[in-house]
């Protein structure tokens, strides 16, 4: 039986549903909303920000992260975005808060970084290789987005600003993976991270994964970063770094299972945890909402979840049955509620597209190209 | 593939994954210990931490979540 230590150390924060771009990928609804955060709301997260971080509700540092995410933050506008950044300056001047955003890219310009600057936000940007990878990533007109996105970086690199890359990766682009990381190490970000197409949310397309075309894209990824390993990838990392936990203990010692909460709060002030993705439900139903921040506190809301809620309760279930069942459960920890829930119908199941093309197949891919 | 088997292949593959991480550290400006594995070398961190938020994986807060509640 999976006994897990709850944690957190980053909060996913949903200040505005719109976003300026229709990616055919896109699992978030509501993009064409211009729905945005109150005053009070702010407030409310600031609270509870500053209480659980004082209390150590579920949090090990003296800090968490908030993960500016959405819609596309940026469509804010600065005024708007400025403003909200006073409200919650108290926190980040006292350093309990640091600020983290993942954009499109397209409407970075000087004054964006300047404003991440001041106060030491974490980029990341989204961007799939090459232009031919981008091809998904178009606007409502369905012009592609590549050049503006190229742009935003562009100004980045012009401030020595540093960001991160987050990549989607579809099945038409498995036999580049070479290429790919070629071309994103090269445009100066100092870590990447994959992601594959997944079904969920508002994007409900089912996608085909072939086993061995995964294979040798995570390999060719893999021999890339080698000979050029300046750029950290984050699977890579994730691999080396469960290397090493694996090794510090025995071979028949039962690894403790630490589970993100992920707090997910989005621009009402409702609240999701485990997978930001669960949000994606958010106006449509209630199902995954664990409760609302203008009503009573985030360290309340998440002790409450995981005491009693049905859908967490669910997802342990479904924890449980990964880990009587599944060979990789090691490296894997249960899969993501997200995917099991917009795949199988059900959190209380086991494997998952994500589970095969991010955990297992990588993990034989890895296995393989290292020969052990 | 069992569970244990997957296991049992990190630490079949000990040597092999430990002179994988040497070349990847002599390439990076011989930062010696940007890549490392834990258990090697008493006291360091790797430094990993950055992406953890991202993925949940492993890792090892023993220590730092005693004062979690």
């Amino acid at each position: 039986m999976v006994k897990p230590v709850f944690f957190f150390e980053t909060i996913i924060w949903q200040p505005t549903t719109l976003c300026n771009m229709n990616c055919r990928y896109c699992y978030l609804p509501g993009k064409e909303n211009p729905h945005t955060v109150s005053d009070n709301t702010v407030r409310n997260l600031a609270k509870s920000i500053d209480e659980v971080v004082a209390r150590h509700t579920f949090v090990k540092d003296s800090s968490v992260t908030l993960v500016w995410h959405g819609g596309e933050p940026l469509t804010l506008g600065k005024s708007r975005f400025a403003e909200i950044l006073e409200i919650l300056s108290p926190l980040y001047e006292k350093g309990v808060l640091r600020h983290s955003i993942v954009t499109n890219g397209t409407l970075i310009d000087d004054e964006w970084v300047a404003l991440f600057k001041k106060y030491q936000f974490e980029v990341g940007v989204s961007l799939d290789g090459p232009e031919w990878a981008n091809i998904n990533r178009v606007d409502k007109d369905l012009r592609p987005a590549f050049r503006r996105i190229m742009k935003g970086i562009d100004c980045l690199r012009k401030h020595n600003y540093p960001f991160y890359i987050l990549a989607v990766v579809t099945p038409d682009n498995l036999n580049k993976g070479k290429e790919i990381y070629n071309f994103l190490a090269s445009t100066g970000a100092h870590l990447i991270g994959f992601n594959f197409v997944e079904q969920e949310g508002a994007h409900q397309q089912r996608v085909h994964w072939d086993r061995e075309k995964v294979v040798r894209f995570w390999q060719d990824l893999y021999l890339a970063w080698k000979s050029n390993p300046e750029t950290q990838v984050r699977e890579f990392d994730s691999f080396y770094k469960w290397v090493s936990i694996v090794l510090s203990r025995g071979t028949d010692e039962e690894m403790p299972v630490y589970m993100d909460l992920v707090p997910t709060v989005s621009w009402t002030g409702k609240v999701t945890i485990l997978s930001p993705e669960l949000a994606t439900t958010f106006g449509e139903s209630d199902e995954f909402v664990v409760g609302d921040i203008n009503r009573e506190s985030l360290g309340t809301i998440l002790q409450r979840a995981i005491r009693e809620n049905r859908f967490v309760k669910e997802y342990l279930e479904g924890v449980n049955l990964c880990q009587s069942v599944c060979p990789y459960f090691d490296y894997c920890l249960g899969g993501t509620p997200a995917n099991k829930y917009f795949e199988n119908g059900s959190l209380r199941t086991t494997e998952t597209q994500y589970c095969r093309v991010k955990k297992q197949w990588f993990l034989d891919a890895l296995f393989e190209t290292l020969s052990i | 593939m069992s569970k244990e088997q997957v296991r049992h292949r990190v630490f079949k593959g000990r040597k092999r994954l430990e002179t994988e991480l040497r070349q990847l550290n002599q390439y990076i400006n011989g930062q010696e210990k940007h890549y490392h594995l834990w258990g090697n070398r008493s006291g360091d961190k790797p430094s990993f931490n950055k992406w953890s938020k991202f993925d949940k994986s492993w890792d090892d807060w023993s220590n730092t979540f005693q004062k979690v509640r």
